[in-house]
């Protein structure tokens, strides 16, 4: 995750936001209780990991998109113009690092919870 | 809620790695069920992108790993129809429409959508081509009713891949679910689908992506439900318990009988394959859990495990955690099975045939099942190896003598399955012969067979087994293990597969192919002029039945000549040892993949007479390696390279004297090292 020699070191900001989020990776990671997945293709194979006691389950895989990341970016930004989101906030720390954050309103019976994706570039 | 995360990584310039990561917390208790439902959907975003981008990369730009995609969402147009070809067909078009790679194929390939649909049906029966048939003559055909099995192509001679005719295109696609029929695995289908239409070489020699893609498409439409595969594992299965049935009932009999002794003896040979299946599974499951090897052993235990195995290699299952391939466990699995079961029960059960003074047809089709199930588990064997692309390539002047076509595959295996199981009864009869004269003359015999086995890989320096990275104590034990094991498969099995020269040698298959042949008439003579034996078979039925079973058996020995390709024959006299095999495999090409392989996937002792010329050889090449990365040079390939090969300065760059090497002295060792 650590930036490239050639480009612009992470502001000490932008570090804390990214280790904040790399604690929910790391939650999956390094669980030795997680099972194999379906994914929404096979193109990748997902694991899951529930927590015994706990509510949550979290799930994760990982996939190589044959683009530049450049690429990547302005296609997600395209994609996610979508009235589906309640809400949508995007915290710019500098040109290639952003958080952003959506809320999506579920049908009913089934109560308004919060969405919220991160994308982070570098 | 839920939380969504994507942290995206610049590979290169083409290539960005997306993490996703999603947590769902709704707050109270949620089915398992739910979950598994619910969860994929809120996580299809990056599979999307990747389908997206993928669609957008030209021809030229297309690698091994976008064959593998590319062949991987072509299956899943056809993952969820049932019945309804149309839909693949319009799904098919839409997706080649927006595909650039495919649109740019469509150039040189114009029918290229019409092969691919043939291949993506997946059918063995064409309905609508018998209804055409039936409709010319007049005859309807109502629903349900058609059946033609699609029997081997022939395209056009000469085609080329731009003046291939939609019909062709069509003949050809469509032949594609016969080699998933008749192939024990997905590439070795792709491979005789290849070979078979040559018009299609230049799509495997141009394009790099077109392999990986075939081999996925097989792969994913053998795994859903092809009628080949379920044969196989049900072939797999039913031998099994058909064998297990067998051995029960006989055993039963045998106490019935008063024949506590044999029946006790059937007994361990059964629990002596079991043990060492257990063993096997172990070793191969070694860097797993308690839970999943606790599973495997399940299956040895319910005489599932072949079933397993057939299932695991026809659907290309890929684990990083096993020790072996699938293919390999497999064939060991089988070996084993041979070796301490199958063998030796057969002899018992002669043994007790020809003592028995009421000679029983459940006996005798019990001698016959175990007879069958030798020779089919033999002739799967020898075929998997011989067919296997990969083993093709590595050592191309041994592997490779069946031939291209269905017709001839088909043929060499049911050849390979009746020598087998003809060699199989010969050889039993006669040691059973000999056991019901003098249990000490038999063992003299076999005894001193194997103890002049052992000696002529001696003498020829030909002992040390070929596994690389086993040194000491372990080298000896594991070379001695697999030259008795390996004598006595071939003793009673001819198993085709071991004349290779890191096992037994051409030349010393030939003798004891012939040995067996002999040994009968031998015994028979000793069985015949004994007086000690009482209650003798009738002499002239059973000489009968001897010279039947040499004629049967040197029939389909010229049968088999007939049907190889004859570069291979030399092959099955051949005096070559192992040593000077690899070092012939090394000299004869200038492929530095075969040239690697020969030398560091053996034991490095066998390519010592050559070693300055292998260092040389690898100090002028090793910088063009690392600049071009060819597949085979992978991590765990130059951990299995001792330090002396690697050019200086690349060996500090790997950790120097600390870097990860696979040279073991332990069993334990050589199984976790494994790559």
């Amino acid at each position: 995750m650590a930036a490239g020699a050639d480009e612009e070191p992470l502001s000490a900001q932008e570090s804390d936001a990214i280790d904040q989020l790399q604690k929910i990776a790391s939650s999956i990671d390094a669980s030795h209780n997680s099972k194999k997945m379906t994914t929404a293709s096979p193109l990748a194979q997902g694991k899951k990991y529930v927590a015994k006691g706990e509510h949550t389950t979290t799930a994760s895989y990982t996939t190589n998109v044959p683009c530049g990341l450049l690429e990547l970016h302005n296609f997600i930004q395209a994609e996610d113009n979508s009235s589906r989101y309640i809400e949508k906030i995007e915290e710019a720390y500098n040109d290639h690092h952003s958080i952003r954050y959506y809320a999506k309103s579920f049908p009913k019976p089934v109560s308004d919870r919060e969405w919220m994706a991160h994308v982070s570039h570098h | 809620m839920i939380r969504n995360m994507y942290l995206l990584t610049k590979l290169s310039d083409n290539m960005t790695r997306v993490n996703f990561y999603a947590e769902g917390e709704i707050g109270g208790y949620l089915p398992r069920w739910v979950v598994n439902r619910e969860l994929p959907k809120f996580m299809s975003a990056p599979t999307r992108w990747q389908e997206h981008f993928q669609h957008l990369r030209a021809l030229r730009d297309l690698t091994p790993e976008d064959g593998v995609a590319i062949g991987t969402m072509l299956t899943t147009l056809v993952e969820n129809i049932t019945g309804n070809n149309r839909n693949v067909a319009n799904k098919l078009s839409t997706f080649i429409e927006k595909n650039v790679a495919l649109k740019e194929l469509k150039e040189t390939f114009p029918h290229v959508r019409t092969m691919m649909l043939g291949i993506l049906r997946n059918k063995i029966v064409h309905v609508r081509k018998r209804k055409r048939a039936a409709a010319k003559v007049g005859i309807d055909l109502g629903p349900g009713r058609e059946t033609t099995l699609q029997a081997t192509v022939t395209v056009t001679a000469g085609s080329t891949l731009r003046t291939l005719s939609e019909k062709d295109a069509a003949k050809i696609g469509n032949s594609f679910a016969m080699f998933l029929l008749t192939s024990t695995e997905p590439k070795l289908a792709v491979d005789a689908w290849r070979l078979e239409n040559s018009a299609l070489q230049p799509l495997f020699d141009e394009h790099q992506f077109f392999e990986p893609m075939m081999q996925k498409i097989a792969k994913r439409l053998l795994a859903s439900g092809n009628l080949g595969l379920k044969m196989r594992v049900f072939w797999g299965a039913f031998l099994s318990v058909g064998d297990l049935v067998s051995d029960t009932t006989v055993i039963v009999s045998y106490f019935e009988e008063g024949r506590t002794g044999q029946a006790y003896a059937l007994i361990s040979m059964v629990l002596t394959s079991l043990f060492f299946q257990a063993l096997l599974v172990l070793a191969q499951n070694i860097k797993k859990s308690r839970s999943e090897i606790l599973r495997e052993l399940f299956f040895v235990v319910t005489f599932l495990k072949p079933a397993v195995d057939a299932y695991r290699v026809a659907t290309g299952h890929e684990d990083d955690q096993l020790s072996v391939s699938p293919l390999k466990e497999l064939s060991a699995s089988k070996a084993m099975e041979l070796a301490a079961e199958s063998i030796p029960g057969n002899v018992l059960q002669i043994y007790v045939f020809i003592t028995n003074p009421t000679r029983s047809t459940l006996h005798l089709v019990s001698i016959i099942i175990s007879t069958m199930t030798t020779a089919f588990a033999s002739a799967v064997m020898s075929f998997d190896f011989d067919a296997s692309p990969d083993q093709r390539k590595k050592i191309p002047d041994f592997y490779g003598f069946m031939g291209d076509s269905n017709f001839e595959r088909a043929a060499t295996f049911l050849v390979m399955i009746l020598l087998v199981g003809l060699h199989n009864l010969s050889k039993s009869i006669g040691v059973a012969l000999l056991l019901v004269v003098s249990g000490q003359t038999t063992m003299i015999v076999l005894g001193g067979e194997m103890m002049a086995f052992l000696l002529a890989k001696l003498l020829r320096r030909d002992f040390t087994s070929f596994m690389p990275g086993v040194e000491g104590g372990l080298k000896i034990t594991s070379s001695f293990f697999m030259h008795v094991t390996s004598k006595i498969i071939i003793d009673f099995t001819g198993l085709i597969h071991m004349r290779g020269p890191k096992l037994v040698g051409g030349a010393i298959f030939l003798v004891l192919t012939i040995e067996a042949q002999v040994l009968p008439f031998v015994a028979f003579e000793i069985y015949k002029n004994s007086d000690d034996v009482e209650n003798k078979l009738d002499l002239e039925e059973l000489e009968t039945a001897l010279r039947a079973l040499l004629g049967a058996w040197a029939i389909n020995v010229v049968l088999f000549f007939m049907l190889i390709k004859r570069k291979y024959r030399k092959t099955f006299w051949d005096p070559q040892t192992a040593w000077q095999m690899v070092i012939a495999t090394y000299k004869s090409t200038d492929d530095p993949f075969q040239k690697m392989t020969a030398i560091f996937t053996n034991h490095i002792s066998m390519s010592q007479r050559i070693k300055p010329d292998v260092i040389k050889y690898m100090a002028e090449n090793w910088a063009e390696w690392e600049r071009t990365k060819p597949s085979w040079f992978t991590p765990g390939f130059i951990s299995k390279i001792p330090d002396e090969f690697i050019p200086q300065a690349n060996l500090e760059e790997l950790g120097g004297a600390r870097r990860r090497r696979s040279s073991v002295n332990s069993l334990r060792e050589l199984l976790l090292n494994n790559e």
